[in-house]
């Protein structure tokens, strides 16, 4: 990736993401209803994030034409989507650390996080319903249309990783971790962005399936470096705790890869460990598990895959973006596929 | 019938061809493990990951697709629609569209109606622009941007330079009409109502847009009897007057 | 006809030309199957086929068996045929098949001749090429006036044996109906074809060689793959493995 190239990256998620964040508070803060729940709600907003969805919704309505204000409402309610998406995955994984603190459900209780994932959903209606009366009735209800099918997809997504841990799934294909992916990340993370931004910039006139393309090479490219971060990143930057998808025994490409490359006495460990509950997994178990993935190429067989979602992520993008004038909106998609590898 | 009792085609393992070298020299047999294919496992060799990554979601994102467009005709879309939409609610959906775009069109038809300038167009000619209308003033309005290499053109009446060089008694005057300036200027030679009378020449003009100032430089000779002398300066960029320079020689003393 | 009573599963194999006429309904409702049509193109031509008493090198053509293309028209392309000479039913087998084919260009706009009367002109086409061009080939096959000589043509018995009279037993034809004209592969005109393999319809397919079946070029083999893959895709054979030239590098 050229310099200018994360350069363009970096200036545009900063400047979108001020963006979205300024205008995500005005639908947090409140004089009205129990003040606990909204400071709550305001807990993981705060602790930062890069804004990569509604920057992708900023630049892709840009893209085509449209404002930055016509597409900010839309940018946010999908941030706040996203973050009640968090409270709860983070509930669901078992999950100790978000943004680099302790998750909601630890420092206050299931409950209450749980009712705050729900008010962050349910706050995210008010900006979608906002489109209405600022982008016209027709527009607000396409987008609102196009939430559902993001959120239902998202649900099922979900429900699959939870049925594979449930069932300690091990017979799983990488097939079987992109069909996942394309549900659980993929839409909410980058094909719904640039389906509502170019509903937005277009007037609902454009072929949307070509941004499922685009959005679901870049979205499983980022979900696994994701992926790879969680084992071989950067702890310090990285926010989660380190190996925490070994301890939930998160099926990933790589987990998936070294159950079909590991020898018989492996496999057979690997197994008993993958049956364990995350409470029964312990730091060594998760550290020999990390070992013979990379003995037996489990990483950078991930990589590669990411390298070669990436290329067709560009590729996708000139079918998606190709007939868009030159901006900096545009820029920022184009090398968006390249920053994925690039990020820490 | 309905649709479970009729007959169908098969469900297909593949519906594409297999663009790699993994099948070059050994076919695989049908439903086996395909390279590339949903039913692979990941790949041994690290050369062959990229391509049969590319390869796998392609596959991946085109079945996806091919499903969502049978449901979408399941359920009465059509087979391409990847939005579900079934009868009576997509004819709701229409009217709700339909009614919301003729209030949109009304609302810019009554927001454009407001705003229009009521003002007619000033004809135009070799004598005018003629004021005409309320007021000689254009109303304030930002000066827009303009593209890379453009002139700018600012729609706010100009402010006026004079150097005046003359060891005589003048009075001169300069009027600007509320047309914007583009440039370069020219001004006319200076004439008197008698057709002998001599000319006021070499009068310099020059707009600068930076400052949106007119500067106007006039040599008058010392011998230039009394009388009043007059003249047009234009556009270059259309040819078409923007005011009239006068100056009044006055008797010396 | 009606579905589970009259048939159950349905295979569209007209040509080309035909779909506009025989899909209407197909192309009013899915965008899809409209872009297709709307990006398929296709041209009338004219083929010859001729049966000859000598072989091709005894004619003067000594670059062996041959299939050529950028000749002259009105029939620039040139397949030598003379391996199904046995296959065919003759009490005398030909030494040579020789079949020619080109473009026919279509009827001048405001005239709607018919198919017989195109036919004729192919005919006539095939006369003047004979005597004029073809000796450029087949240096022996010229009389000493230069035209074509007409006894090289093999006929069958009983009809007329004279001069250019037996180029009547010959083969030729203006293929100027829809379903019979020439499938072309325009750039950028490919990525809109339909695959045999295609699950939008779950009791239909198609085939012809204006469908996506691995050989998008209009020619008899891309005609059998896309038949092969539609049966694939009726009742599962043959294998997709087995369909030579569908799946490479």
């Amino acid at each position: 990736m050229s310099t200018a190239d994360g350069q363009v990256v970096a200036s545009q998620l900063k400047a979108y993401g001020e963006l979205a964040r300024m205008h995500l508070w005005e639908y947090l803060k409140t004089e009205r209803g129990p003040q606990e729940l909204y400071r709550l709600a305001a807990e993981y907003p705060r602790r930062g994030g890069r804004s990569l969805r509604a920057s992708l919704c900023i630049a892709a309505a840009r893209c085509f034409g449209a404002s930055t204000a016509e597409s900010l409402d839309s940018a946010v309610a999908l941030e706040l989507l996203h973050n009640g998406f968090l409270v709860h995955d983070d509930i669901e994984d078992e999950s100790e650390q978000r943004r680099g603190l302790p998750t909601l459900h630890l420092l206050h209780g299931i409950p209450t996080a749980l009712n705050v994932g729900d008010a962050l959903a349910v706050l995210s209606l008010q900006p979608l319903l906002r489109n209405c009366s600022l982008l016209g009735g027709r527009l607000g209800l396409r987008i609102l249309q196009e939430t559902e099918c993001m959120a239902r997809e998202s649900v099922e997504g979900q429900a699959l990783e939870l049925e594979w841990r449930r069932t300690n799934a091990i017979n799983l294909l990488p097939a079987d971790y992109l069909q996942m992916i394309l549900k659980k990340t993929c839409w909410y993370t980058t094909i719904y962005p640039c389906r509502v931004g170019a509903i937005i910039g277009t007037r609902d006139n454009v072929d949307l399936d070509r941004f499922i393309r685009y959005g679901f090479f870049l979205g499983a490219a980022f979900q696994i470096q994701d992926d790879l971060l969680n084992l071989v990143g950067d702890t310090d930057r990285y926010g989660k705790e380190p190996s925490g998808d070994l301890l939930e025994g998160k099926r990933t490409l790589m987990l998936i890869h070294l159950l079909h490359q590991a020898p018989a006495r492996e496999l057979r460990r690997l197994r008993s460990l993958l049956r364990l509950e995350r409470s029964e997994r312990t730091p060594q178990q998760v550290g020999w598990i990390l070992d013979v993935m990379k003995h037996h190429g489990s990483i950078d067989y991930a990589r590669q895959v990411a390298h070669g979602l990436v290329g067709a992520a560009t590729h996708e993008f000139t079918a998606a973006f190709g007939d868009t004038a030159d901006s900096d909106a545009r820029r920022f998609l184009e090398a968006l596929p390249s920053w994925v590898l690039e990020r820490t | 019938m309905t649709a479970s009792e009729r007959a169908k085609k098969p469900r297909l393992k593949r519906t594409k061809p297999i663009r790699s070298w993994s099948g070059v020299f050994e076919p695989p047999p049908e439903g086996a493990s395909v390279a590339g294919s949903p039913a692979s496992g990941p790949a041994t060799n690290g050369a062959k990951a990229v391509p049969e990554a590319v390869q796998l979601g392609y596959t991946v994102i085109q079945d996806y697709l091919n499903e969502a467009r049978q449901e979408a005709q399941r359920i009465g879309g059509t087979p391409r629609d990847t939005r579900a939409s079934a009868g009576p609610e997509r004819l709701t959906q229409r009217l709700f569209q339909y009614t919301s775009d003729l209030t949109n069109l009304w609302l810019e038809v009554l927001q454009a109606s407001t705003q229009r300038d009521t003002r007619r167009e000033p004809p135009r000619g070799t004598a005018g622009p003629f004021v005409n209308g309320y007021h000689a003033e254009p109303a304030p309005s930002p000066t827009p941007a303009a593209p890379q290499g453009a002139p700018v053109v600012s729609l706010q009446s100009p402010s006026v330079s004079l150097k005046l060089c003359t060891s005589r008694r003048v009075e001169a005057t300069i009027e600007l009409r509320p047309a914007p300036i583009v440039g370069p200027l020219v001004a006319h030679e200076l004439r008197a109502a008698d057709p002998d009378a001599p000319r006021v020449q070499g009068i310099e003009l020059e707009y600068r847009s930076t400052e949106n100032r007119v500067h106007v430089s006039i040599r008058i000779p010392s011998d230039l009897p009394e009388g009043v002398y007059s003249g047009l300066f234009l556009d270059r960029s259309d040819n078409l007057p923007r005011g009239t320079l006068t100056v009044t020689v006055l008797p010396q003393d | 006809m009606k579905l589970g009573r009259d048939f159950d599963l349905a295979l569209l194999g007209v040509g080309v030309g035909a779909l506009p006429y025989v899909s209407r309904q197909l192309i009013e409702r899915d965008p899809a199957w409209r872009s297709m049509v709307e990006h398929s193109a296709s041209v009338p031509t004219q083929a010859l086929q001729l049966w000859l008493s000598e072989d091709f090198e005894s004619l003067g053509w000594r670059s062996g068996p041959v299939n050529l293309s950028g000749f002259v028209q009105p029939f620039d392309t040139w397949a030598d045929m003379s391996h199904l000479a046995p296959e065919e039913s003759w009490p005398v087998a030909p030494r040579a098949i020789a079949y020619f084919c080109s473009v026919f260009p279509d009827a001048p706009p405001g005239t709607q001749p018919s198919t017989d009367e195109r036919n004729e002109e192919v005919f006539e086409n095939a006369r003047r090429f004979l005597n004029r061009d073809v000796g450029w080939l087949w240096p022996g096959a010229k009389q000493p006036t230069g035209d074509f000589l007409w006894d090289l043509l093999v006929v069958p018995p009983g009809t007329p044996q004279d001069g250019e009279a037996r180029l009547r037993s010959q083969f030729w034809r203006a293929n100027v109906r829809p379903s019979d004209r020439y499938t072309l592969a325009l750039p950028g005109t490919l990525q809109f074809r339909i695959s045999p393999l295609d699950p939008s319809y779950d009791n239909f397919a198609v085939c012809g060689d204006w469908t996506d079946c691995g050989f998008n070029e209009g020619c008899v083999e891309s005609a059998v793959m896309s038949g092969r893959l539609a049966a694939h895709a009726l009742c599962g054979f043959p294998a997709l493995s087995e369909i030579v030239g569908y799946d490479h590098p």
